[in-house]
């Protein structure tokens, strides 16, 4: 599946300003700086066994997650382009996730409110990709795939669905923040 | 006729065309409408509308568009403004729509006269909205994942219209949901905003006019963030007395967002802030070290933060948290100082040290004891004597002599540095100069000018001066190289006594003092003032000094109006120094109103009046008058006394003529035998040659009533019933009886029978009852008004005669003979002896006092009225008055015989103030 960017010209030229490249970098520090604690606060309000057997029920071979083959010596429109494919699924498993979470820990507000602003920042760095993919590369569609849905899976799936992208995530946002260190310092 | 049965068929026409059945099926079916329907239009445009009647009522009522007539509310529009357009359609137009009202109605006029609505519309009046301006926005923290933006906006003017306002915002490819305003216009929050991301925000206005939009604001939401204050700040002591440590937790984390900080600090009881410098925390952090702090002190700490780069806006003070430093050295020494009482003896003082707490920042601590060391400079050898003291007072009984005085305040972590005072014998160093106080708002500043030598300190000593009560001093210690402080906790309008001594190393100067007010007002009350003096021109006017708590200031002057009841009022200025004061030039015997100012440098107050009137003559004016007065009496008296002097011998023949006296009468050289025998008529016999003529002696023995006859004795006893009975009689014979008791008087005594009562007077007046021997009686009353006493020979005698009661008394009777030689004269005189000379004298030696009693003598039947016997006095005081001799009275209107006239020779009243002779 594909996310399309809309239109042939870039999108509200005014708004991609040069200080889209650091808040962009910003967004990834700040996720990379919350999803650790995103991850752990997961586990604690799944219950057992996700709280002690996390590396078991929560690995991440079994589950699609784009891959992320950049590293500091990468082209810059090659990083932009999988950070977009990356956080375009971050974005929509975090939305499931946080859908499940819900419904099943709706008292667990912390996680909640993380979740909801983990997901509220991936929205706000996709939308400065599309920006910088479409001012500085001319770039208006990506390939995007994203991840299986969890509608319909029994509760302990869907807390290891969850379980199993947070943790790839964690591994994948501090990758990321270190690619894009040098990518999108200011010159 | 026709016309009008036409056009009620017209109108019953026009009624079922309303009514048709279509209508009924629905509702009432109009004959036109008009378009447009309720429009909304802009204030100030032209408006245009037309009413078109439907075809049915043509045909019914004869109904075209000539006759419809525009109507706003109840007011018809004016004909000019409308247009036929064809015989259904007519057209109104407004030129400017701020014309128009609700409602706008069509209406026709069925012949001519009856007014039919057709339709109505609602015309709604208003302005497109104005383009919203100033947008501006801040995302306020919420929680640690919360933030919500609210912009702010100018929505214009008023539209008259319902307006809708709607925040937008958006990313580059995404918009949000509009954020619709509750309640107001002018500002909508957007619940959860998104940082890192560069967000236009529009502020759109709509009303049925149109549609405006604000210039868009391009914006980070992380660039307008005011942070939540820093949380659990805390306030830990350090290790040094002068450092405390704040910690606290922030709500952003620094992913988010680094942040600078803020601190203010202050002691407690401050309200004055201090602040660290921002330099110092202007990196993201947790905690901070604030250092320079006051040992021992509270302080109070707060925080703020915002973003590091300065870009967004500062956090709230979080909550204040105290914290207390730990304790040190005292810094310094307290202040000491003395008070020497010498009252006792001179050579014995007593000795009230007094010294200051020290404050918290020089205490450092809680101060647990001063050490007090007093050493004798005088004397080497005498110990060095050491007190622990735990108030700020020590009284020490010292000889006279110098002495340095030590202190010390201690506290848990030390000493403080020694404050010494040297005690000195006298106070004989040079003082300070040129004192003088100036306020200060509510501080009152004293300065001075430092003497030549080097002064180590100063003490000012200062206390309200009061007049009920001591001075309570309270001194402050200064070091030498000021010259002025400020005096606080002055009360204004009281009246203090500064005074300023210099400390020096050896010694100590005399102290120099200044009296001065805070603030001045106007005297409390005036002076009374009242006379001490008045005099003819002048008046000493005395008063009292205001107290103390009075004046209210220095009094610069006093001021004395005085005025009379019509005058203008006099003003005199009187140094304030002053108690008396002498007004001068005023007008004698005059009412005076008086009243004393008393002034200070804001204003004066006047003192009740006093009135006084000025004396009608001066000092030694009335001595000048009376003086001469008296003299000029005494040279009149003493005039007078020299001329009776030399008239004396006429005076004394007018005023005091000469009275016989009986007891020199020399009829006691009588025989008593004769009078019995006696004929009265031979004057010759008895009176030789002298001044005694025709004298006889009656010899009464008083208690021989058997040797009268009855009928002799017959006249006593009427004489008696009568005297009780008849006051008439007594009546004039009590105008004589005044000057003696009424036992004495004939008339008023009934005991007058005794001789005993009635020796001690002589009888000048008489009323004789019986007649002589054996004549008949004929009642006589005469009268005499003389008050000459009895001689001192009459009491004598009386006395002789009272010594011999034994033996009856004799009455003698002497008798004048007024006999003149009856051929010599017709008239028959009754004389008695006005005034004895020496020569008569001899010749009564003999005389024995005769006292006639009323009771037992008998009248003369000289029975004349009273004042013609004055007449005849008058005529023989006329005729008889010559010599030396009485000239016997003449008796007129009884011209009796020698033999038958009864003679009395009882003295007799004259009418001018002597004893005429009868």
């Amino acid at each position: 599946r594909a996310l399309l960017v809309s239109g042939s010209g870039c999108p509200s030229h005014g708004l991609c300003r040069s200080n889209v490249q650091e808040q962009t970098r910003r967004q990834v520090a700040v996720l990379n700086a919350t999803a650790q604690e995103l991850f752990s606060l997961y586990l604690k309000c799944q219950g057992e066994p996700f709280s002690s057997e996390s590396d078991k029920l929560c690995n991440p071979a079994g589950i699609f997650f784009p891959a992320f083959r950049v590293n500091r010596t990468s082209e810059r429109k090659e990083v932009m382009v999988a950070m977009y494919k990356l956080f375009a699924f971050l974005n929509a498993s975090l939305g499931n996730i946080t859908r499940d979470q819900e419904e099943l820990n709706p008292t667990a507000k912390e996680l909640l409110e993380r979740l909801h602003n983990t997901t509220k920042t991936t929205r706000g760095l996709i939308s400065n990709l599309t920006c910088l993919l479409c001012k500085n590369y001319n770039i208006f569609q990506v390939d995007v795939r994203y991840g299986d849905s969890s509608k319909g899976k029994s509760t302990f799936k869907k807390k290891q669905q969850g379980c199993q992208v947070l943790r790839k995530y964690v591994q994948v946002i501090g990758q990321a923040a270190r690619v894009l260190l040098p990518h999108l310092s200011p010159s | 006729m026709f016309s009008r049965w036409n056009w009620v068929a017209c109108a019953f026409c026009l009624v079922l065309s309303i009514c048709s059945p279509d209508a009924l099926s629905g509702l009432v079916q109009s004959c036109g409408h008009i378009i447009p329907e309720s429009p909304v239009l802009a204030l100030g445009s032209n408006f245009t509308a037309l009413c078109i009647l439907n075809e049915s009522c043509l045909d019914f009522g004869n109904i075209y568009a000539s006759q419809i007539i525009w109507k706003i509310k109840n007011r018809l529009v004016p004909k000019e403004q409308y247009r036929e357009i064809n015989r259904t359609v007519s057209s109104v137009t407004f030129n400017d729509t701020s014309s128009l009202a609700t409602p706008l109605t069509c209406n026709i006029l069925a012949d001519g006269q009856i007014e039919q609505n057709i339709y109505g519309i609602t015309v709604t009046v208003g302005l497109a909205p104005e383009k919203p301006k100033n947008l501006s926005c801040i995302v306020h923290q919420e929680s640690r994942f919360t933030y919500a933006m609210t912009c702010t906006w100018n929505p214009g003017r008023h539209t008259f219209l319902d307006t809708q306002f709607r925040l937008r915002y958006r990313w580059p490819e995404q918009i949000f949901p509009d954020c619709i305003p509750k309640d107001v216009n002018n500002s909508c929050t957007i619940d959860d905003s998104q940082f890192f991301v560069n967000t236009e925000i529009w502020v759109e206005a709509t009303n049925a006019l149109g549609k405006a939009v604000s210039d868009p604001l391009v914006v980070d939401p992380i660039d307008i963030v005011k942070p939540l204050p820093p949380q659990n700040v805390s306030v830990t002591s350090g290790l040094l007395p002068t450092v405390l440590q704040l910690v606290w937790e922030n709500w952003i984390s620094d992913a988010v967002m680094t942040l600078k900080f803020n601190i203010r600090y202050r002691i407690v009881g401050d309200t004055n802030w201090m602040e660290v410098p921002p330099e110092d925390t202007a990196s993201p952090r947790t905690s901070f070290s604030i250092q320079g702090l006051r040992p021992y002190t509270e302080y109070v700490f707060s925080i703020r933060c915002m973003k590091e780069d300065g870009v967004g806006y500062w956090s709230d003070w979080s909550e204040e948290k105290t914290g207390i430093t730990i304790e040190d050295q005292p810094s310094k020494g307290p202040p000491i100082w003395r008070i020497i009482d010498t009252s006792q003896s001179p050579a014995c003082w007593t000795v009230h040290l007094i010294w200051k707490a020290l404050k918290p920042y020089e205490a450092n601590g809680v101060i647990l004891q001063y050490e007090l060391t007093v050493r004798d400079k005088s004397s080497l050898s005498s110990p060095v004597k050491k007190y622990n003291v735990t108030s700020t007072n020590y009284t020490l009984q010292l000889r006279e002599g110098t002495y340095e005085v030590t202190l010390i305040a201690r506290n848990s972590v030390g000493p403080s540095p020694p404050s010494v005072l040297l005690i000195p014998a006298s106070n004989s160093k040079a003082p300070v100069k040129n004192l003088r106080t100036l306020p200060k708002h509510d501080k009152l500043w004293v300065g001075w000018t430092a003497p030549n030598n080097y002064v180590l300190k100063y003490v000012i000593e200062w206390c309200l001066m009061s007049s009920s009560s001591d001075c309570i001093i309270e001194w402050q210690i200064v070091l030498g190289d000021v010259q002025g402080i400020d005096l606080k906790g002055i009360k204004p309008f009281k009246c203090y006594l500064i005074t300023v001594y210099p400390l020096y190393a050896d010694g100590q100067g005399s102290g120099q003092s200044v009296k001065a007010y805070l603030k001045q007002d106007r005297p409390s009350k005036g002076p009374t003032v009242q006379t001490k003096k008045v005099g003819k021109a002048e008046a000493v006017l005395t008063w009292n000094h205001l107290t103390v708590e009075e004046q209210n200031g220095f009094i610069r002057n006093y001021t004395i109006l005085y005025k009379t009841i019509d005058g203008n009022e006099t003003v005199v200025t009187v140094d304030p120094s002053k108690t008396e004061y002498t007004l001068s030039s005023l007008t004698s015997d005059t009412l005076y109103t008086v009243r004393m100012m008393a002034s200070t440098d804001n204003g004066s107050r006047t003192g009740p009046d006093f009135t006084f009137t000025t004396q009608k003559f001066g000092k030694g004016e009335i001595e000048a008058i009376v003086v001469p007065v008296c003299l000029a009496f005494l040279l009149i008296v003493l005039l007078g006394v020299l001329f009776c002097f030399n008239k004396r011998d006429l005076i004394k023949k007018h005023i005091w003529p000469i009275v016989p006296d009986p007891s020199k009468s020399n009829i006691a050289q009588w025989s008593p035998q004769v009078p019995a025998k006696h004929n009265i008529s031979s004057k010759d016999q008895m009176y030789p040659e002298g001044s005694f003529t025709d004298v006889s002696v009656v010899e009464i023995e008083a208690d021989d009533k058997k040797s009268f006859s009855e009928q002799d004795l017959k006249p006593f006893d009427l004489l008696k019933k009568e005297k009780s009975t008849s006051e008439g009689h007594s009546s004039g014979i009590g105008g004589s009886s005044c000057m003696s008791s009424p036992r004495q008087s004939v008339s008023d005594s009934d005991e007058g029978e005794t001789t005993q009562n009635t020796s001690s007077t002589v009888q000048y007046s008489t009323v004789v009852l019986n007649g002589y021997r054996d004549q008949t009686p004929v009642q006589v009353f005469s009268r005499s008004e003389s008050t000459q006493p009895l001689l001192d020979s009459e009491e004598r005698s009386e006395d002789h005669a009272g010594g011999a009661d034994s033996t009856p008394q004799r009455q003698q009777y002497f008798r004048q003979n007024g006999g003149q030689d009856e051929t010599n004269t017709d008239r028959p005189c009754f004389e008695r002896t006005k005034q004895i000379t020496h020569a008569n004298e001899g010749d009564l030696v003999g005389f024995v006092q005769l006292q006639i009693s009323g009771q037992s003598s008998q009248p003369l039947g000289l029975g004349m009225e009273k004042n013609t016997q004055e007449a005849a006095v008058s005529n023989v005081l006329q005729t008889c008055t010559e010599g030396q001799t009485v000239r016997p009275e003449t008796v007129e209107e009884n011209p009796l015989s020698v033999d038958e006239m009864p003679k009395s020779y009882l003295p007799q009243t004259v009418r001018q103030g002597g004893y005429m002779p009868q």
